[in-house]
């Protein structure tokens, strides 16, 4: 008699074994199995090399232990992404996990600065400088944050960069050894049982592996829910057009800078993420304005370290399923979607979609509330990100056609209305559920140039001498905190923060955030 | 805004609104003129204020103690509801001794469908505290025990209406009235100026329009209310009683309490109601006042936001509406825009009101049929509340209303699978404990209204 509900996890990178170290983590062995279809002709795409502070969240959840973690997967501190050539060709902001300045006279922060701004207040500096997060960032410092509200040291948080192959075989250790069963076998056919559910996949040597609940983590293929079930996809291609990517490693940077880099290219952008023992690099671009050997040629004439192997080609169409649950199948990853790694969330979406699953987790037969649930969750947050990828394209004023085009598209209105607002009185109106809150689209706001027509109505009742010396006073107070740090390599050379006690902050801006 | 922001309507929901902006605006130089005009209903004779009033109260500079006093208020943890067959506590506070732990109401879910005579209250401070009669303002060195014993209170509305008013004549706001009231429209159809009765026209940047009623039809709406004499000190919160057609509500005072219960149905059927709101509690008096209720979805126009339209259209025995008027309110400060016109601003506004409006709706409609709402299907599935976009209806209200309904989830916690069932009921009982303990320690009610009202004489 069949007691356990039967999960099989179809695919092995980051997102399959993301998924099945949580489930095995929270799902006892008595009642469930877990199964994980790998196959090692097909390669897995890596994503994730750079993160955002949620992985924190994620890594305490399964129990992995940071320093463990760190070492494992060549792991560096992250503290921002730096953007260059965004907007304007010179520009150069950082988009920080923390927050800038503080409330003031009742008032948002940003507010009193652009309103500095327009009085030409000369000892007022540029906007990421009131950031701790940034400062660190530029001056090469690393300290964790803390938890305690009243200390400045509260308002920033910190992510990864790390190897996502690495990561992925860690995972596939820490579920392995809580039962997670590997099967390594390339899926031939899918059965489906009358009413359209999933029954059972064929594999090329002829095995077959029945399933109650199937998660669908085979990427861009996306062999049971699109193939199989037809989910559909929005294709976003219009907002987000750049199509192609190419990834390179180069050698290890003896300094690594603890953000990432975003730097607008001709048609694109390129990245570089700094590990311990390597450089990930690659560049994302649009194949309607470049080809794939000027592409080549400009990644490689960008790289900063000597590349360690050929670059890797990589073809996407940015857009995400209709639906990530149908039927008795839950696409997590590629599968589910794809949004450029501008804003490093391809984890964080692979995250979020476990801690729904794990919260909607069904019973056999699947209801359709928590399919309702769970798509209706997954729909907002890639939503969310996508509108604040949109804005990099849009917010520009460089002169290459590509980026010209990007400049006059139309957008989503969720975006066109957040938009005009800001430029309307300055003010952002929060959402709670979604990733990126105020201090996000600010940096990329501020960052590229908008600036609002008018300001909050209280400030011209403000007199700006006294809100200059408050500025400078606290601007100098984070400067004296940042010098007092050790350097970021210096951390990660002597592991200097080992056994230091972890406390995941909940936003991505810190405990303040 | 070199025009002056003005303020319109009457009573209590007039008096706040101005409060509000007169506190936040006028140390930055705007001019708050209000106009008062004559009420088309008249208002409840008690209001019950959420804890967002605490908030406010401190905001202001206006101290609880004072209120207190002047409108005979008491304190409220929340509403004790009775059914015929059950009974259960709706605080305004989470459950468990920290806000933040992750799966503790899914632990007391799994509890009550394992163990019948269980009940989330044991879970819960303010539920607690409640139902002993107890309640204690929390150190401010403690703000976690002041989160788990989140207040609210019930307040005489004519008094703190009076309260208000004082209160915005020491801050300078110009107060008028008139009877009558003509809005002067712009070519872009912005509010150019009010024209009083007498003629005098007043200049307008902005207008904060908090009138209840307005020209458009809607659903009658009737509202019963009695009040009584008993002194009821020993209850720190509401009773909602289950009728035939809904549920009458009591707020004790100080001195006595008042009912009030909505009808919406045939008028045919009004005397049977008040026979059966007689039978229920036993007062026999029961003035009846109807009203029109529309939803106001878009408040936000040109320069013009009625908040009045809007908040009325959740105003109810169940919810009032004064805590949306100062969400309004809040709201609109916090994107104060320096320009008439800000279309985008105003759009986005608006959606977010519909958001709150909806969340009220949602929490209104659970009382009659828990399963036609989202939040009800998703909780008897899987015993979970779904995150929400505003605070109109708090955490540990959605979980009391939803639990105390008798929804019980058809899943179990995954979450929690991995915890044997002995260990979640230890730990629950640890929780329990330690809530029991605290609670015992703390002063009744009455003793801490005399505390209050004797800072107050001092």
């Amino acid at each position: 008699m069949q007691t356990k509900q039967r999960i099989v996890i179809l695919g092995g990178g980051t997102a399959g074994w993301m998924t099945a170290a949580a489930l095995s983590r929270y799902l006892p062995a008595q009642h469930y199995s877990i199964q994980l279809i790998e196959s090692a002709q097909i390669g897995t795409v890596g994503v994730g090399e750079a993160t955002i502070p949620h992985i924190r969240q994620f890594n305490q959840w399964i129990g992995l232990d940071e320093t463990d973690f760190m070492q494992a997967t060549g792991a560096s501190y992250k503290l921002a992404i730096r953007f260059r050539g965004w907007g304007q060709p010179d520009s150069d902001y950082y988009h920080p996990f923390g927050l800038s300045g503080e409330d003031l006279y009742g008032l948002p922060f940003h507010q009193h600065w652009l309103w500095l701004q327009q009085q030409k207040t000369t000892s007022l500096k540029d906007y990421g400088q009131y950031s701790l997060a940034i400062l660190m960032a530029q001056q090469g410092k690393f300290s964790r944050p803390v938890a305690d509200l009243s200390n400045p040291l509260s308002a920033f948080n910190y992510a990864y960069h790390l190897d996502a192959t690495l990561y992925a075989t860690v995972l596939r250790q820490h579920a392995i050894a809580q039962g997670v069963e590997w099967l390594d076998g390339k899926v031939t056919a899918v059965s489906q049982q009358p009413n359209g559910d999933i029954a059972q996949l064929q594999l090329e040597d002829g095995r077959l592996i029945e399933g109650d609940l199937f998660i669908d983590c085979s990427g861009f293929s996306a062999l049971l829910i699109e193939k199989t079930l037809r989910a559909g996809f929005d294709n976003w291609q219009q907002w987000l057009p750049c199509d192609k990517a190419l990834a390179v490693p180069s050698a290890q940077d003896p300094t690594p800078p603890a953000y990432t880099s975003s730097k607008a290219m001709a048609a694109g952008w390129q990245w570089r993420i700094p590990l311990q023992h390597r450089t990930g690099n690659g560049l994302v671009y649009c194949s309607s304005y470049l080809s794939d050997s000027d592409a080549e040629h400009a990644l490689m004439a960008g790289l900063e370290e000597q590349a360690l192997a050929p670059a890797r080609a990589l073809h996407f169409v940015t857009g995400r399923r209709k639906q990530s649950w149908v039927k008795n199948c839950v696409a997590i990853g590629l599968s589910s979607g794809f949004l450029e790694p501008l804003e490093s969330t391809s984890l964080y979406l692979v995250q979020v979609a476990i801690e729904s699953l794990l919260q909607y987790f069904p019973s056999h037969p699947v209801g359709h509330i928590e399919r309702e649930l769970f798509n209706e969750k997954m729909q907002l947050e890639y939503l969310r990100v996508r509108d604040l990828l949109i804005l990099h394209y849009k917010l520009n004023t460089r002169p290459e056609a590509f980026w010209r085009s990007c400049a006059q598209m139309a957008l989503p209105d969720s975006l066109a209305h957040r938009l005009e607002m800001f430029k309307e009185t300055g003010h952002l109106l929060e959402y709670r559920q979604g990733l990126f809150q105020q201090a996000s689209w600010l940096a990329v706001f501020l960052g590229q140039g908008l600036q609002p027509t008018q300001l909050d109505a209280r400030l011209s009742a403000l007199d700006p001498r006294p809100l200059e010396a408050w500025f400078n006073k606290y601007q100098q107070q984070l400067q004296g905190l940042v010098q007092a740090m050790p350097e970021h390599f210096q951390v990660l050379q002597h592991n200097a923060l080992a056994g230091a006690a972890v406390a995941p902050a909940a936003s991505l801006y810190g405990h303040r955030g | 805004m070199r025009q002056p922001l003005v303020l319109i309507g009457h009573g209590l929901w007039l008096q706040m609104a101005t409060a509000i902006v007169a506190k936040h605006l006028q140390p930055f130089g705007f001019r708050c003129v209000v106009v008062e005009l004559p009420a088309q209903n008249q208002e409840p004779a008690a209001v019950a204020c959420g804890p967002e009033l605490a908030t406010l109260c401190q905001m202001l500079g206006l101290p609880l103690q004072l209120l207190l006093a002047k409108a005979k208020g008491v304190f409220s943890l929340g509403s004790q509801y009775q059914c015929k067959t059950s009974s259960w506590f709706v605080p305004f506070a989470h459950y468990g001794l920290n806000a933040a732990a992750t799966e503790f109401e899914q632990a007391i879910v799994q509890l009550l469908q394992q163990d019948q005579s269980a009940k989330a209250g044991q879970f819960c401070i303010a539920a607690t505290a409640a139902q002993q009669g107890k309640f204690a303002l929390a150190p401010a060195s403690r703000p976690d025990l002041a989160e788990a014993l989140s207040f609210g209170l019930h307040l005489n509305t004519a008094e703190f209406s009076s309260c208000l008013k004082h209160f915005n004549q020491q801050l300078g706001v110009s107060l008028l009235s008139s009877q009558k009231l003509q809005m002067q429209y712009d070519a872009q159809g912005l509010i150019r100026s009010l024209r009083l009765e007498q003629g005098e026209e007043i200049p307008v940047g902005y207008c904060l329009d908090c009138r209840a009623d307005s020209d458009k039809s809607g659903q009658t709406q009737h509202l019963f209310s009695a009040q009584d004499n008993a002194e009821l000190l020993h209850q720190p919160f509401s009773t909602v009683l289950q009728t035939s057609w809904g549920y009458v509500v009591r707020l004790p005072l100080q001195y006595g309490s008042h009912w009030f219960s909505q009808y919406q149905g045939p008028e045919a059927d009004l005397a049977k109601v008040r026979q059966e709101l007689h039978q229920i509690t036993g007062l026999p008096d029961w003035q009846l006042d109807s009203k029109e209720r529309q939803t106001e979805a878009l408040p936000w126009q040109g320069n013009h936001l009625r908040l009045g339209q809007a908040a009325a259209s959740v105003d109810c025995p169940l919810y009032n509406g004064l805590s949306a008027l100062q969400y309004l309110v809040i709201r609109w400060l916090d994107l104060l825009p320096n320009q008439s016109s800000c279309p985008a601003t105003a759009l986005m506004y608006n959606q977010h009101w519909q958001q709150f409006q909806s969340e009220v709706q949602d929490f209104l409609l659970l009382h009659q049929q828990p399963l036609a709402t989202k939040t009800g299907r998703a909780f008897a599935r899987l015993g979970r509340v779904l995150s929400t976009e505003t605070d109109a209806i708090k955490a540990g209200q959605w979980f009391g209303l939803l639990q105390g309904l008798g929804l019980r989830p058809e899943l179990p916690a995954s979450l929690l699978a991995s915890r044997t069932d002995t260990e979640i009921q230890q730990g629950l009982k640890q929780v329990q404990h330690q809530i029991s303990r605290l609670v015992a320690a703390m002063p009744t009610q009455a003793e801490t209204l005399n505390r209050c009202l004797q800072q107050r004489s001092h």
